[in-house]
């Protein structure tokens, strides 16, 4: 990963923490006061059911003293049959209960206005309470024909004549009153729920996850937009602040107020929504701030990089395109510093160079020196020998003048053989680059030494096209010096190996070839010094500078020669020529 | 005086008294109350005329002036002449006094010729498992039935010469008003006017609201019938205790069930308990399964039931008071029984599952129709029942009897049917008003009506 990437991840990280810390902290305050909030409401939402519940209470007493108190009890004594059903019947159509019932002595029901045909049945109110009256309403479950009603429901006894009757009156807390109720006490939800677990003496032994057989009363609008289905109870107590209300008198039943979460997780909701648009904003923010500063930073140190790249690839001539001030002093520093050692290089290099031309020039000149020397000497003292001779008088003096002009031919061929090969060395042309075949040149150069009359064999491993940007003639003369070296090095019989084969190096396409002979080999010490011109182990017979031929050719088309030890002892040449460079 | 004069002089003492019998004092305007469903049959009843009545009965004049059909010395009829029958009883010819075409439409659509009627003639049919083709033209209309029916004037007093245009006495009008017709088949009524009020209103004539109760009381010639219907799943469960070979156990259901507190309480005391499927009055006297045995009833009580107690399924209409004291009643004594009571609306075609209170009225006298009625509505209580169920469409009076009888007491004794209580049913009327007549299935008919006095 760059450094610029880095720095760039690295703001945006402090921002995305910095954001997500506050956001946490601003939403767990926010969250707290809601719920604060939200028990305070539901406690006074406690308070009016109780004083409803209060008030219905009030309204059931009210009931049984206007019963007993106007006559009318009386008069439903006194009559049978539908008389009697119809006037209880039109008590409770004016609404003030939803029961109304006359109990006998056993408890049996002798009139229920809400269930006429119930006459007769044991109702089991008084055997539960054991005819005693509950300071306050009690819960029961009301028998219809359909189930159990939960009814709130007051009771008092009275004497007729002989008989002990009882008068229940009662308030049905059906879905319709649950739904009144809710909708006066301000709550979201109100349910009225059974005890999972039955009666118990203690209240505090239940719990809302408790409580099961629920009827609910419901804000049906709110609920719809928080997906509620009825009878789905797991779901309304998450969705819910729910507060349970123990009924006066009832261990049975719970009331159940719920305020809707649904406010305190819309303001939940949008605190993380702003967070999240402020953390997206605020990251992009970072980003490019971190991209400018990153980029301030870093673009000199690339610039650097690629600079130590380029003095690498050999341009020592570079210069770092930075800024000045760009970066700091630090920088400004390192910049100075990396092209003042770019330039030492570069002086170093040019006087090496000269240095090297110098030693190259005092090589060749030794060379030649020495070389022309060698000739020289023979042709002094044949001429020493013809004057003496001369001198002399010798009678043969034209045998010897023969022998030794013959002499001093001789050695003059050889200096014009050694002009000749320098000049070459010295006047090789610039290529002219052109697809070329290197296995044709092989074979062209190798063709004078696989006839029928030579002791040579050839053996040929030719491996793809093996084509390249050469000068032709320039390859087939360092072509043909390889393999007229490596015949003379098996003193003209033995086998020659030739092979081609596509080879990369440094990355360049290129083919490489291998020619390799049965000879002696090369030792050591004569493969340092090869390709150094005037150099040769042919004694008198070479030049010493057809490999450096050879090598300046290679070189100047940007491949490389070198020599080693082939599979049998003799060497082997490997040449490699690249496809499609060709240095001028 | 001479002879002659004699004669014309009795002639006309006797005439006098005759026409004064038959106007005597037309005019006049009628309120109508009738429960929501006896409207609809109410106005059909006077706008379409039946294609055979009653013949009239009593004095010798009535019935000089109301002649019966030709062979048919019981029915009359205003829209047919002759009533021709094949030696088989499978093909009937009905002679029209008008509109052949009219006339075979109305008897087609009347006897289910023409797919699903819920006239009661066509239901009769189809609880016996015969289908009819009518043919029909100017002249006459043919009835070609699958099996030989006896009673085919019987069935045709069921039917209706309905069409586009009023047939009957009265012509309707908009705003649920009947005007009189004069070219009433047997004569223009007497009241100009019925008016309709809605039911439970004050009205000069009411019926079905056992609250209402004024004037004089016209009962219809029998009772309502309050039935419990079973299904087989329902009979086999026995969740009411009725089967078993403990004989006490119908005397314990009828004891708790106590119908003659659910007539007090919820019709006025105008009911009792049925030991019957066919109405008395309907029915001769005759043995029927009585319950013997001790009867021990259970003690009704309102316990709490289980939350995952059984249920039943019982259906019923709604909005009849004693229909439905009676279903409270039974889910009491369910309830006591540990069972809960799931109460729905009918559901078309046979009862599969559960039990239905149904509140039935045959629509005839004939006891035997009565039972193919019964069976038409409910096809299920005659499934396996078909070998007397031929004899129900006999020709003789007497063997339609015996095989009604016979299915009911089938019914009695597999408890397919349990007759739970009777209700009356009755109109309150105006004292002023005569000539009113009940149907039998309960419909009053106007078209004799009059004020004694003129209003």
């Amino acid at each position: 990963m760059s450094l610029r990437v880095r720095i760039i991840g690295a703001f945006v990280l402090l921002v995305a923490v910095a954001v997500g810390v506050g956001t946490a902290a601003h939403l767990a305050e926010v969250s707290r006061q809601l719920e604060a909030s939200l028990r305070r409401q539901a406690a006074r939402v406690v308070d009016a059911l109780q004083a409803e519940l209060a008030i219905t209470q009030k309204a059931l007493d009210s009931e049984l003293d206007a019963l007993q108190t106007s006559g009318r009890l009386d008069r439903w004594l006194s009559v049978t049959g539908a008389a009697r059903y119809a006037q209880a019947k039109g008590r409770l159509a004016q609404g003030r209960v939803d029961v109304i019932k006359l109990l006998g002595p056993r408890g049996d029901i002798l009139l229920s206005g809400h269930w006429p045909s119930s006459f007769g049945a044991l109702d089991p109110l008084l055997q539960r309470y054991q005819g005693e009256q509950p300071e306050a309403a009690v819960l029961v479950g009301e028998a219809t024909p359909l189930g159990n009603a939960p009814t709130l429901e007051r009771w008092r006894s009275l004497r007729r004549g002989r008989s002990q009757l009882t008068l229940v009156v009662g308030r049905f807390l059906d879905l319709d009153a649950l739904e009144r109720l809710r909708a006066t006490v301000g709550a979201d939800v109100l349910a009225l729920c059974r005890s999972a677990q039955g009666p118990s003496s203690s209240f505090s032994d239940k719990t809302v996850t408790q409580l099961t057989d629920c009827v609910h009363a419901t804000d049906d609008a709110r609920m719809a937009d928080v997906g509620f289905t009825p009878g789905q109870e797991p779901l309304w107590r998450d969705r819910f602040f729910l507060t349970p209300i123990q009924l006066l008198g009832s261990d049975d039943f719970s009331l159940v107020a719920g305020l809707s979460r649904q406010d305190l997780d819309e303001v939940k909701a949008g605190i993380v929504r702003r967070a999240l648009f402020v953390g997206f904003a605020s990251a992009v923010l970072a980003m490019l701030f971190g991209l400018l500063l990153a980029t301030r930073i870093t673009r000199p140190v690339e610039a650097l990089v690629q600079a130590a790249e380029e003095v690498a690839d050999g341009n020592l001539s570079v210069r770092v395109p930075v800024r000045p001030g760009e970066g700091g002093p630090e920088v400004s520093r390192l910049v100075d510093a990396f092209e003042q050692m770019a330039a030492d290089i570069d002086q170093s290099q040019r006087e090496l160079r000269q240095a090297e031309r110098v030693a190259a020039w005092r090589e060749i000149a030794r060379g030649l020196a020495h070389e022309l020397k060698n000739p020289l000497t023979p042709i002094r003292g044949a001429m020493d020998v013809i004057r003496r001779a001369h001198r002399l008088g010798r009678e043969d003096f034209d045998a010897i003048l023969e022998e030794q002009a013959g002499a001093v031919v001789e050695e003059v061929e050889r200096l014009k053989e050694l002009s000749d090969a320098f000049a070459r060395f010295a006047r090789l042309p610039d290529p002219s680059p052109e697809p070329v075949s290197v296995s044709a040149v092989l074979d062209n150069a190798v063709a004078l030494y696989a006839g029928e009359e030579t002791r040579v064999s050839i053996e040929r491993n030719y491996v793809g096209d093996g084509v390249v940007q050469a000068d032709r003639t320039q390859m087939a003369t360092a072509l043909t010096n390889l393999i007229k070296n490596a015949v003379e090095a098996m003193d003209g019989a033995g086998t020659l190996w030739l092979s081609t084969r596509p080879f990369s190096v440094e990355g360049e396409d290129g083919v490489q070839l291998a020619i390799e002979d049965s000879g002696s080999g090369i030792s050591d010490e004569v493969r340092e010094r090869l390709f150094t011109p005037y150099f040769t182990t042919k004694g008198s017979r070479g030049t010493g500078l057809g490999l450096a031929l050879v090598h300046r050719i290679v070189v100047e088309h940007g491949g490389r020669i070198s020599v080693d030890n082939g599979r049998e002892g003799g060497a082997r040449f490997l040449v490699w020529w690249p496809k499609g460079k060709v240095e001028a | 005086m001479t002879r002659a004069g004699r004669f014309w002089l009795l002639l006309l003492v006797a005439a006098a008294p005759a026409a004064g019998h038959r106007h005597p004092a037309p005019g006049g305007q009628l309120t109508v109350s009738l429960p929501a469903a006896l409207i609809r049959a109410t106005v059909d009843a006077h706008v379409f005329a039946p294609v055979v009545e009653p013949a009239v009965t009593g004095r010798v004049r009535d019935r000089v002036a109301h002649p019966s059909l030709d062979g048919w010395p019981a029915w009359r009829s205003g829209v047919v002449t002759r009533i021709d029958k094949s030696a088989d009883l499978k093909t009937w010819t009905l002679v029209p006094r008008d509109d052949g075409d009219r006339l075979g439409r109305a008897v087609a659509l009347c006897l289910g010729a023409l797919g699903t009627s819920n006239d009661w003639p066509a239901l009769a049919l189809a609880g016996a498992g015969v289908r009819v083709e009518v043919e029909t033209t100017r002249k006459k209309v043919t009835l070609r039935f699958t099996k030989p029916v006896g009673p085919v004037p019987d069935l045709l007093s069921g039917c209706l010469l309905r069409g586009p245009q009023a047939t009957g006495a009265y012509v309707a009008l908009t705003g649920g008003e009947l005007r009189r017709r004069e070219g009433a088949p047997l004569g223009p009524p007497l009241l100009s006017r019925i008016v309709f009020r809605a039911p439970g209103s004050p009205a000069e004539l009411s019926g079905g609201d056992p609250d209402q109760d004024f004037g004089s009381t016209l009962f219809a010639p029998f009772p309502d019938m309050v039935l419990l219907l079973q299904a087989e799943t329902a009979r086999t469960a026995d969740p009411l205790g009725l089967q078993g070979k403990e004989t006490g156990r119908l005397a314990a259901f009828r004891s708790e069930l106590n119908p003659d507190m659910l007539s007090g309480i919820f019709w006025n005391g105008r009911g009792g308990e049925a030991v019957g499927i066919l109405p008395p009055g309907l029915a001769p006297a005759r043995p029927l399964p009585e319950p013997t045995g001790l009867a021990r009833p259970l003690t009704l009580a309102l316990d709490d039931l289980e939350p995952n107690a059984p249920t039943l399924r019982m259906h019923r209409v709604p909005g009849d008071p004693l229909v439905d004291g009676t279903v409270d009643r039974l889910a009491l004594m369910l309830r006591t029984r540990g069972l809960r009571l799931v109460i729905d609306d009918p559901v078309p075609g046979p009862l599969m599952d559960g039990v239905e209170v149904i509140r039935w009225r045959p629509a005839t006298l004939d006891p035997a129709l009565a039972v193919l009625q019964l069976a038409g509505q409910y096809p299920e209580v005659l499934a396996r029942d078909t070998s007397v169920a031929d004899k129900l469409l006999s020709p003789d009076a007497g063997e339609r009897l015996a095989a009604a009888l016979l299915i009911e007491t089938t019914w009695l004794e597999d408890r397919k049917i349990v007759p739970l209580l009777w209700a009356e049913r009755w109109v309150s009327v105006d004292s002023d008003l005569r000539g009113l007549k009940l149907r039998p299935d309960g419909v009053p008919l106007l078209s004799d009506a009059h004020w004694g006095q003129a209003r």
